[in-house]
């Protein structure tokens, strides 16, 4: 399975085409800031007990890179009001993540703090995230995919964290504006640990979201540095 | 010195005789010395008849070996003869003298008569025959080095009135002219030869050759010719080859396709990876067999699939500015060599000389 998805990126990162269009390396320069908007499905469990609730999250989100680096802050909170059950109550999360790579491929590692208070408890746990994250362009239309996908380990709490996390997104950016827009979907699965009892819980949200995009290098394909050879066709002609 | 006195007599007697000989051989072998001075004396004597005949038999029966010289003066004699100053009844044959004189004019336009057969009268019959006369003078041609592109004057003339001039170079193993010129109608051309590199080979190649100079009188239609002989040393200048048009194959494209097939293809996977993805992570036994969730998850993904894939057909291709600067430089480079081969064809071309060499007298 990790086999076929290590190829399946691959491919996609490396579907340009003939070799003489082959990626040229573009400086990493983009800071952008956004909101985010996100509609969601939350179920838990409580011990045989599983409950699911509806409601949406907003947040904003900063990410700026430089070279092979970016970094990514990602705050955002939201209640769960309908249905009931355990999964009732309010979320806030913050997040904090590292980029080393390149604009298409890089690997991400950070931290993150979350906390739920829900209508039998108050839960706040800290938590570190490591993935991979793919970004595909598309051509000159502005239009990128993005896929992340990220393991989700304990950070030093009582609580304990762990899981993983599975988001796809559809990024525009616009070519004569600094300003972006993204539709996507973002799947957490996590489990919850206290003193032996375990507390599995998923996520699934569609979200959307706006902002500002600065320093946006153009994107653009090239063949290595030139180095013709004298050849030429037809017949020799003199004067 | 008195032993040596016979010696000097003896040379001095061999000298004589020698001499003696010599004038007789002369003689012999030109006749028309003998018949000239013949003439002449007739003429003195007042024997116009005898003079006309010793110059006619000079002119008709001696002219294929006797000198421009010599038949100017026969012609001069036989004029002269022909119309005398009318005393002692000699009788007058203007008609007969002004043939004479054309033939002379001919001969040379700028001729004059010799002092000893002038008179008033032969001299008016002159300027009648000097009018009415066309005559042409050419002068020998003179041996020319050109250049590629150069051209210098061969030989200049005259006549007597205005005539169309032309000259060409035949070789002489036969073929066409290498060379053909023709001026306007004039009385004093210039003919010029002109020589040129056509793809290293000259116009004039090395060899042998016979320039031909005609000239006809626009009025009268009458016509002259000279040819000489022409040597001609025009070694080919070896070119550098100029590099052709560039292989078109050599170029890159400047302009990637449109990424619809990328589009396409991340449509796919943004579509499998949100529905399929995520319904495999959820694992066996979902918290809540949430039939919302699925449909929220199937809507996003086929909506992320369907916009990825038309984002594909919004590219209009993105330029490569790699292969376009490779472009550039595989012209520039192009143009270089191209450069430095005509450069130096022109360097070898300034170095070209063609000598060319006139030999013998007009035939």
């Amino acid at each position: 399975m990790r086999r076929i998805a290590q190829a399946f990126v691959l491919a996609l990162v490396g579907a340009q085409g003939t070799p003489a269009l082959a990626q040229e390396e573009v400086p990493w320069r983009e800071l952008r800031v956004g909101a985010i908007a996100l509609s969601a499905v939350r179920n838990a469990a409580f011990g045989q007990d599983v409950s699911a609730a509806t409601g949406s999250m907003t947040g904003g989100e900063l990410f700026a890179s430089l070279g092979g680096a970016g970094l990514r802050v990602r705050v955002g909170g939201g209640a769960f009001t309908e249905d009931g059950g355990g999964a009732l109550g309010d979320v806030v999360q913050g997040e904090a993540s590292l980029f080393l790579g390149s604009r298409e491929v890089a690997l991400e590692g950070g931290v993150g703090r979350r906390a739920f208070a829900g209508n039998r408890s108050t839960l706040v746990v800290n938590y570190s995230r490591a993935g991979l994250a793919v970004t595909i362009p598309v051509g000159t239309s502005g239009f990128e995919g993005r896929i992340i996908g990220a393991g989700i380990l304990p950070l030093g709490s009582e609580l304990e964290l762990t899981g993983y996390e599975l988001e796809t997104g559809l990024f525009w950016f616009a070519k004569r504006l600094p300003i972006y827009a993204a539709l996507g979907y973002r799947y957490d699965r996590v489990t919850l640990a206290a003193e032996g009892a375990e507390r599995p819980e998923e996520l699934g949200a569609a979200f959307a979201g706006m902002g500002l995009s600065l320093g946006r290098a153009r994107r653009a394909t090239a063949a290595p540095p030139p180095s013709p050879a004298p050849r030429t066709a037809g017949t020799d002609r003199r004067e | 010195m008195t032993a040596r006195l016979p010696s000097v007599l003896r040379r001095g007697a061999a000298a004589l005789v020698l001499s003696a000989i010599c004038a007789v051989a002369a003689a012999a072998q030109n006749p028309a010395v003998d018949v000239l001075l013949r003439a002449r004396m007739a003429l003195n004597d007042l024997r116009y008849t005898d003079a006309d005949s010793l110059a006619r038999f000079v002119l008709n029966v001696l002219g294929s070996r006797i000198s421009g010289e010599q038949r100017v003066e026969a012609l001069s004699i036989a004029a002269a003869a022909r119309f005398p100053e009318p005393i002692l009844g000699a009788e007058q044959y203007p008609d007969s003298a002004l043939s004479a004189l054309r033939q002379l004019i001919r001969i040379d336009p700028d001729t004059r008569l010799r002092d000893e057969v002038r008179w008033p009268g032969l001299d008016s019959l002159f300027q009648v025959a000097r009018t009415t006369t066309f005559a042409a003078r050419l002068s020998r041609p003179r041996d020319v080095v050109l250049g590629a592109g150069d051209q210098a004057v061969i030989v200049d003339g005259m006549s007597t009135r205005r005539a169309t001039w032309t000259a060409e170079l035949r070789p002489l193993a036969g073929g066409t002219p290498v060379y053909r010129t023709a001026l306007e109608p004039t009385q004093a051309p210039q003919l010029r030869l002109r020589i040129e590199l056509e793809g290293g080979r000259p116009s004039i190649p090395t060899g042998a050759y016979q320039l031909i100079v005609t000239v006809r009188d626009a009025a009268s239609a009458d016509s002259m010719a000279w040819s000489y002989r022409a040597v001609v040393d025009a070694a080919p200048v070896e070119l550098v080859p100029l590099p052709g048009p560039i292989d078109p194959q050599l170029f890159r494209r400047e302009m990637a396709p449109p990424a619809r097939r990328r589009g396409i293809v991340l449509g796919v996977a943004l579509g499998a990876i949100s529905i399929a993805g995520v319904q495999a992570l959820r694992g066996s036994g979902p918290l809540v067999d949430d039939g919302a969730a699925l449909s929220t998850t199937t809507a996003v993904g086929a909506a992320l699939a369907i916009g990825a894939a038309a984002s594909g057909f919004l590219d209009k291709g993105t330029p490569i500015p790699g292969n376009a600067a490779f472009n550039e430089r595989l012209r520039s480079d192009h143009e270089v060599a191209r450069r430095l081969a005509e450069s130096e064809n022109a360097q070898r071309r300034a170095a070209f000389r063609a000598t060319i060499e006139f030999q013998g007298i007009p035939q």
